[in-house]
């Protein structure tokens, strides 16, 4: 497919996922989410490696989220947990199994779950002293 | 428009995959293998999918190229810093997408001690 028209296709396919975004922004506010959420403290190290594990639809709708997020408080680390785990995409295991075999699906799956963590820290401390 | 350039930009860089894959064919360095699976998996964008496609042909060559590609084609997109910069900030989308091409090499060379 030549790149223009691949370009126009996907921004067509995006445009009710921004709209989502804003409605789950819009959602965030009424129910001061965030607040509720920063208060979980370290527990989010998880959440939010799930949640990565979990989300499904384009990047740029997660974007638009995550930046609401951080720009009431949330720490970097959480983000990028959990960009980091969207790596993992549930559906499509049997196709990686298929393709890559047992041992290496469930060491590559597992290497970004573990490796997030660090991901997370290491990223942040280093975006906080630059 | 960012995303329209960077889509754009995607749209080139599939059609050049096949070459990308040919060349990788002939290249068989241990451990440099990890870094040259992701860069490739780095500047790619598009479904996982067609990364665990073409990573099969790339796992015959070693295993290290083949996963170091699909850890970075899924955790690091190059071509989509100018977006991420908006949202998160330059800092953010550089230094993350730097951290997550090293790591994915080094998830590539742990993959050749299993």
């Amino acid at each position: 497919m030549n790149p223009i028209s691949y370009a126009i296709l996907k921004s067509l396919e995006i445009i009710p996922y921004l709209i989502l975004a804003q409605l789950i922004i819009f959602l965030f506010d009424k129910f001061r989410i965030t607040k509720r959420i920063r208060k979980l403290g370290k527990k989010n190290l998880i959440i939010f490696s799930i949640l990565g594990i979990l989300s499904t639809g384009p990047i740029y709708m997660w974007y638009e989220i995550l930046k609401k997020l951080k720009e009431e408080g949330l720490e970097y680390r959480y983000i990028l947990i959990f960009l980091y785990n969207r790596a993992i995409k549930i559906p499509l295991i049997p196709l990686m199994l298929y393709f890559l075999g047992f041992k290496l699906t469930l060491f590559i799956n597992l290497s970004i779950f573990l490796f997030s963590f660090l991901y997370g820290y290491l990223v942040e401390k280093i975006i906080l002293k630059l | 428009m960012i995303v329209l350039g960077v889509l754009i930009l995607a749209g080139i860089l599939n059609n050049f995959m096949d070459a990308i894959r040919q060349i990788l064919l002939e290249v068989n360095i241990p451990i440099l293998n990890s870094f040259i699976g992701s860069f490739i998996g780095s500047i790619s964008i598009g479904n996982p999918s067609i990364s665990y496609v073409i990573s099969e042909s790339l796992k015959k060559i070693s295993k290290d190229l083949a996963v170091s590609f699909v850890v970075s084609w899924v955790t690091v997109g190059f071509i989509q810093i100018p977006i991420e910069a908006k949202y998160f900030g330059k800092k953010f989308a550089i230094v993350r997408n730097i951290v997550g091409f090293l790591f994915a090499a080094i998830i590539g060379i742990i993959s050749l001690l299993i």
